[in-house]
């Protein structure tokens, strides 16, 4: 088998002649990559699939922008690099859609969850775990993944989705608290109906 | 069960992230679908324009060099067929399908009045005349080839050949005359007619033997053939030599009837000058991305004819271009970089003056086909686009006309070929397909506009010293 580094490198050398068979190999390559980020960010299936294409057409754009000279791990740069795309696309979805992000209404989303007091995560699959992240509020999620799976800072994410800093620090820890019940209450459920 | 802290949140939200199996199924249709349009394949477009333009510049090439060779090698032979025609099929009467070779030179010879070429043609006539020897005949035939051969393509050649027949029969009493008393014909005709019997009994010979009776200057010079009547005995004991020397001022003729002709064209191609109107539909691309409406040009054009064939043009043509192209092929100088330009459509307005030389080709007919080639300026009036981008994602659209005047000195290819056809004594029609590359960047995105079209001028030409 080839060197993921060297297959990507093929690839994007004939994407950045606009050639339709790498671009479609490089489609199939990473679909599955994109897919993983778009789902967190969305709620519904067909929106976080058209964000994943629309993500492709960008990366496929810009694609001569990409500085493959940086490091000797080319899969990894690469996959860094698109990473930043799809997330972008992501929120630039959300400013879309969500008009509420630029004002009070994103500091005081809040879900009517009952509080529990203690959960038991261990016995969730890593599905249901991204699918109690995906019933959280648009905000809360992005600010959720932006900070907790993204690893971006707060200032970084105030920067991003142009709110303030404090906005990004209690967005998260409303929507920390907002996945613990939800978590509670799948658990609840879990044991309830299991033998 | 036990409280879930932030740490433990945080870390096992992580591993899913990283672990779970996101549903969906690739559509990469849509995705070329949108690639379709936002990244259009230049090269196969561009090559497929420009497959396209060399297809057409070729064949316009072609078709003007096969116009050019075949009128300059048949005119002349036509002109003269056309002049010599109605005089011998008047003076005789016609037999048709009698075709005589060997006087058909003979017949040419008709059209140039040199006395020496009269007196020889008629030595020969009157000796062909009283000896229709076989050998002769075969002198004949190979002495005419050549210039046979020039005119045996045209169809004309029965044409040319028909009247020499005709003449025999007002060449008859002449023979009779020049026989009478003249012993040296009848002694002639013997051998000669024995030749012909033994040598070559064929219908084909003999009837080219009889149609050597017919040559037609001797009619009209029976005075000056005379002399050659006396000298009778060595003409046709030397029929061979007799009809070469008959057949080679009569193969000369052509000749001179093609340098009549060069002297009477080198006179009528002489230095003129023209003015005309023009106008046309122009058609405008950047490298053949995208298609656009169609633009407009009309003007006044003038040029200086130093001859028949070389020519210069220049002129005043208003333009109108639309075109559409990708953003990437847009280069403001004041470019933002949180803007993304996506697709940039519009158009501009333009004097545009050509400086053109141009060749025109040769021609049998009326119809002649021409090429030119040059530089051409540009003086901008005005420009319109329609930005389409995204800021931050979001997309918008946004129009902005510039009327600053900028000027463009020679920096268009300009490219034509097209065809002329006389509609009156000074007035000429032109269909002129043509083509024109930039050679600098056009307007306010110093754009790469490239321009076809096809432009009709009507133009009044006249001639110095007419």
């Amino acid at each position: 088998m080839s060197d993921p580094g060297v297959q990507i490198l093929t690839l994007v050398e004939g994407c950045c002649k606009n050639d339709r068979n790498n671009q479609r190999e490089l489609y199939h390559l990473l679909f599955g990559y994109a897919m993983k980020i778009c789902y967190r960010y969305t709620s519904h299936q067909h929106e976080a699939e058209e964000l994943t294409n629309e993500s492709f057409v960008k990366l496929f754009k810009n694609i001569k922008l990409f500085d493959a000279s940086r490091q000797t791990n080319v899969d990894a740069l690469f996959k860094a690099w698109f990473k930043r795309i799809v997330i972008n696309t992501c929120i630039d979805h959300l400013r879309r859609n969500h008009s509420m992000l630029n004002g009070h209404s994103l500091t005081n989303d809040s879900e009517n969850i009952a509080d529990a007091g203690e959960t038991g995560i261990d016995r969730l699959s890593y599905e249901e775990i991204v699918e109690a992240i995906r019933q959280l509020s648009p905000v809360y999620k992005t600010v959720f993944n932006l900070f907790v799976i993204e690893g971006m800072t707060h200032e970084e994410i105030a920067s991003q989705l142009d709110i303030s800093v404090g906005a990004s620090k209690s967005n998260l820890s409303k929507a920390r608290n907002n996945l613990r019940k939800i978590i509670l209450h799948q658990t609840q459920y879990k044991a309830y109906v299991s033998p | 069960m036990y409280p879930l802290d932030e740490n433990d949140l945080d870390r096992l939200s992580a591993e899913a992230a990283e672990h779970y199996h996101a549903p969906g199924t690739p559509s990469w249709e849509a995705v070329e679908q949108v690639l379709d349009i936002e990244l259009p394949q230049k090269k196969d477009k561009r090559r497929r324009g420009l497959f396209f333009f060399l297809i057409f510049a070729g064949l316009f090439i072609s078709g003007a060099a096969w116009w050019n060779f075949h009128g300059t090698t048949t005119a002349p032979v036509t002109n003269t067929v056309a002049k010599n025609i109605p005089k011998d099929a008047n003076a005789s009467n016609a037999t048709p399908g009698n075709h005589n070779l060997a006087t058909a030179p003979v017949n040419a010879s008709n059209s140039t009045t040199n006395n020496t070429t009269i007196k020889t043609t008629n030595k020969t006539s009157a000796t062909a005349l009283s000896q229709p020897s076989a050998n002769s005949l075969i002198a004949a035939k190979q002495s005419t080839t050549p210039a046979i051969k020039r005119s045996a393509k045209t169809t004309s050649y029965h044409n040319l050949l028909t009247p020499s027949f005709t003449s025999a029969a007002g060449a008859e009493p002449l023979a009779g005359k020049g026989n009478t008393g003249k012993p040296s014909a009848k002694k002639a005709g013997q051998p000669v007619a024995a030749d012909a019997a033994t040598v070559n009994g064929s219908t084909d010979v003999t009837g080219t033997s009889n149609d050597q009776k017919t040559v037609p200057p001797v009619t009209a010079t029976t005075s000056v053939v005379a002399p050659a009547q006396d000298k009778g005995t060595p003409a046709a004991t030397d029929s061979a030599a007799t009809a070469k020397k008959a057949i080679t001022p009569a193969a000369t003729t052509p000749e001179t009837t093609k340098a009549a002709d060069k002297k009477k064209k080198s006179t009528a191609g002489g230095k003129a000058f023209d003015i005309g109107v023009t106008g046309g539909v122009d058609m405008s691309t950047v490298r053949f991305n995208y298609g656009a409406n169609v633009g407009y040009n009309i003007g006044i054009l003038g040029g200086y004819h130093f001859n028949k064939n070389w020519s210069v043009h220049t002129g005043a043509v208003y333009t109108k271009k639309d075109y559409k192209l990708e953003g990437d092929d847009y280069h403001s100088t004041i470019a933002n970089n949180s803007y993304n330009l996506e697709t940039v459509d519009g158009y501009c307005r333009m004097w545009e003056v050509p400086v053109l030389g141009r060749y025109t080709f040769n021609s049998r007919t009326n119809t002649r086909v021409f090429l030119s080639g040059g530089l051409s300026s540009y003086f901008m009036e005005q420009e319109h686009y329609n930005y389409s981008y995204k800021y931050n994602g979001t997309p918008g659209v946004r129009s902005w006309t510039n009327n600053s005047s900028s000027n463009y000195w020679f920096s268009i290819l300009d490219f034509s070929a097209g065809i002329e056809k006389p509609m009156g004594p000074h007035l000429i029609a032109q269909v002129e397909p043509y083509a024109r590359l930039p050679l600098a960047g056009l307007g306010f995105g110093k754009i790469q506009l490239s321009s076809f079209g096809v432009n009709v001028t009507l133009q009044y030409r006249k001639k110095f010293g007419k």
